[in-house]
């Protein structure tokens, strides 16, 4: 953020307020999409594996790794790239789209190449996989953080907003993928409007923000 | 700094590691409909939520902090004991789960 309003054409301004409020409405919906994934991503998985324990425990742990991990990748690009921030974060909302369009052909074809693997491998590379989505998610929370305390200037404020926002979306994305995306369409279709999600977010960011990037 | 970090450790791998138990204790109690991942998941978002919300709110005063995390700590172990023994003699016995079905 260069100054503390952002020119979003030549009629209108936001203010700094209004344009966190976009922010956190934007993660919020990141942060559905990603439960949506991991629901589906579980079912997927347990119709590959056949087993509910293991692939709830790849999905829960491959979350939190790429969380963890792309968290750690998320700062240090922030901190190198704190011009393009907002870029950074289209690109890589992006990037989730593409995975996620494309994740439920590739978690069929993982489960008939690795048929009749052992648990062990087929586990690994379930994991390998579906690391590449969840670093990628991890790494927009540092980023929009960084983004959002270059104006607001209070660490606690900017971590604690996002990460609420955040943390309310997955609990509205995991209640949705249950208890309505899978009584209204299949599983691909569910990863389908996350990938949708995703896109607006990523859309909405980029008509918002394009004078910015 | 380290013994918060090492804190910070252990409170995620117990808080996780209890995650799935609980979705195991959901699976076995829907036949492993994907609504129970789907409700454990969204109850212990919306639990992290307002946690970190109240833990924000003791930030900004002038705690004892360790004293806090000691006591959310003893509180979270109490609820842990209890809360399969509750889920199973009272929850699990119905024919359904209200809250699933």
């Amino acid at each position: 953020m260069r100054t503390s309003t952002t020119i979003l054409s030549r009629q209108f301004t936001l203010s700094t307020p209004t344009i966190h409020l976009i922010l956190y409405v934007l993660f919020f919906c990141s942060g559905c999409s990603a439960l949506i994934y991991q629901v589906m991503w579980q079912r997927m998985l347990f119709t590959a594996f056949g087993v509910d324990l293991v692939s709830v425990t790849i999905v829960v742990s491959v979350f939190m790794f790429g969380l963890g991990i792309g968290g750690l990748v998320g700062g240090r690009l922030a901190d190198r790239m704190p011009t393009r921030l907002l870029a950074l974060y289209i690109f890589i909302e992006l990037c989730i789209v593409v995975f996620g369009f494309f994740s439920p052909g590739l978690i069929d074809l993982l489960g008939s190449v690795l048929f009749s693997s052992n648990q062990v491998l087929t586990g690994m590379t379930s994991f390998i996989i579906l690391a590449i989505p969840t670093l990628l998610m991890g790494a927009t929370f540092p980023i929009l953080v960084t983004h959002v305390n270059q104006t607001r200037k209070n660490i606690g404020e900017s971590v604690g907003g996002l990460y609420f926002a955040n943390t309310l979306g997955g609990a509205m994305g995991a209640y949705m993928a249950g208890f309505v995306l899978l009584y209204s369409t299949d599983m691909a279709g569910a990863i389908d409007c996350a990938a949708v999600l995703n896109l607006a977010v990523a859309f909405t960011a980029y008509i918002m923000f394009k004078e910015e990037l | 700094m380290y013994a918060a970090c090492f804190l910070a450790f252990c409170t995620g791998f117990l808080s996780l590691s209890l995650e799935i138990l609980w979705i195991r204790f959901f699976g076995f109690a829907t036949h492993s409909m994907p609504q129970g991942l789907a409700f454990v998941l969204a109850v212990y978002l919306i639990g992290i939520a307002i946690g970190a919300y109240i833990g924000k709110k003791f930030c900004e005063r002038k705690f004892d902090l360790w004293m806090v995390s000691g006591i959310a700590l003893l509180v979270s172990s109490v609820c842990d004991l209890t809360g399969p023994w509750i889920f199973a003699s009272r929850i699990c016995k119905r024919s359904s789960i209200p809250i699933l079905s």
